[in-house]
């Protein structure tokens, strides 16, 4: 016998051992995070795969760079030029409410906020299971990716990181089941939990009194307890409010504020604050 | 001469059967065809086992599964565990699936596939949330669908490669 592959007797025996190893390394996933570090090194292994299917998307952004008539250039330019006026005109008292808010703060002896890093990512794939909500992007631990890290688009928080691999990560999305954010009301304060319930277009609020100050259309922010997401990034927005009698929680949907299904071009808070000022591990 | 010497060139073919197979499984699709994507890399390894026995064995469809399992960030060894199971069933059926019909093969697709989508979903049901009913079977019923044009196709490679 001299390959592995070869024929020999005995299927059993071989599915038998087959099982066994399998069900030792799902015992050693569960046990042990220190096989990260594996799954990290067996991650070189797809890296061609997805690669080469992000690659015709590659060609096509850049071939239609190319061939995009001067007039399109020029509207495309347009309407940014204008847009970046707009922002400009937000952002010019932006340093004078950071100069207040900072002395503000200074007077009820709050911790300073200190200012986000953040890192542009793209998004390169998304997970094949239709029942959860997970995505890949371009950046890994070579880049400075760490497990836990917030994910953002331009409109609201997308998720966190969930696996670092060396050139790619892998990110869970807020309205995947598995996935919960601590958010509180925009309006007052009030604070509640966003959980995904595997749709992508809408999450739910856990244990919310009926008499809560919630209202459809209130926009929920991060909270920052929890220590996991820094304070005050859009959520999402309360889109239907029922009081049942006979439960004893409102139910909130909630309608999450980042495209989820759309955004190619994503943000990662590389030092994120949390509410208390303290810094994420 | 029974047994062949090791030729890296006997398994380009299954390599490059197993690579296309894997770009299918991540490559995006919209969202109203997610739920129906056929389960490409067990129907490969099906084909391989059930009709190259010497080439492609339990320890090749171990290590296919858990290439699955690195591409889909699933538990590492969920998915090898089921589709070691498939490669199984394909060897043990091994001389009778070249008798039966494309029809007759596509059922014992769709039955293997459920088999190793419902292993999958009680692992995961297991440590985390699941969707509930049926439709995780869904991607079972398409592996069935395609499981001609998928033998055909893998057929067509084979013979180009003058196996």
């Amino acid at each position: 016998m001299n390959s592995i592959f070869s024929q020999a007797p005995g299927y059993g025996y071989r599915l038998a051992l087959a099982a066994l190893l399998s069900v030792a390394l799902m015992a050693a996933d569960i046990r042990f995070p220190q096989l990260s570090v594996v799954r990290q090194y067996l991650t070189y292994a797809t890296t061609p795969v997805i690669w080469s299917v992000n690659l015709p998307g590659l060609i096509i952004d850049s071939v239609s760079g190319l061939l995009t008539p001067r007039v399109n250039l020029q509207r495309e330019n347009d309407s940014l030029n204008a847009q970046l006026l707009v922002l400009q005109r937000k952002t010019q008292q932006l340093n004078v409410l950071e100069a207040e808010n900072r002395r503000l703060r200074e007077l009820v002896n709050a911790s300073a906020r200190v200012d986000e890093e953040l890192l542009a990512v793209e998004l390169i794939g998304l997970d094949s299971d239709a029942f959860s909500h997970q995505i890949i992007i371009n950046k890994g631990e070579v880049d400075g990716v760490k497990v836990g890290l917030p994910l953002l688009d331009a409109t609201g928080l997308m998720g966190q990181i969930i696996h670092v691999d060396s050139v790619t990560s892998r990110a869970i999305l807020v309205v995947d089941a598995n996935h919960a954010v601590p958010v509180q009301v925009n309006r007052n304060g009030v604070r509640a939990i966003a959980v995904g319930n595997g749709s992508l277009v809408e999450m739910e609020l856990m244990f919310v009194p009926d008499t809560a100050d919630i209202q459809v259309g209130d926009m929920l922010v991060t909270s920052g307890l929890g220590g996991k997401f820094p304070q005050g990034y859009p959520v999402a927005v309360v889109s239907a409010i029922e009081h049942d009698p006979g439960e004893h929680f409102a139910k909130v949907v909630v309608t999450p504020l980042a495209e989820l299904n759309r955004s190619r071009h994503l943000l990662l808070v590389i030092n994120a604050t949390n509410a208390l000022g303290g810094q994420n591990e | 001469m029974s047994k062949r010497a090791f030729r890296l060139k006997d398994y380009v073919p299954v390599a490059l059967s197993l690579f296309v197979a894997c770009a299918l499984t991540i490559v995006p699709l919209p969202m109203k065809l997610v739920e129906f994507r056929p389960e490409w890399v067990c129907m490969v390894v099906f084909y391989w086992a059930a009709f190259h026995p010497e080439r492609f064995g339990i320890t090749a469809a171990w290590l296919s599964g858990l290439l699955l399992d690195i591409l889909d960030g699933s538990l590492l060894g969920m998915q090898a565990l089921s589709v070691s199971a498939i490669g199984y069933v394909a060897l043990r059926l091994h001389s009778r699936l070249a008798m039966y019909p494309f029809s007759y093969q596509s059922v014992i697709v769709f039955l293997v596939v459920g088999i190793h989508l419902t292993a999958g979903h009680w692992i995961q049901g297991l440590f985390g949330v699941v969707s509930g009913g049926y439709g995780y079977l869904i991607p079972a019923l398409s592996s069935g669908l395609v499981w001609t044009f998928v033998a055909l196709m893998l057929i067509a490679l084979q013979r180009g490669f003058r196996w």
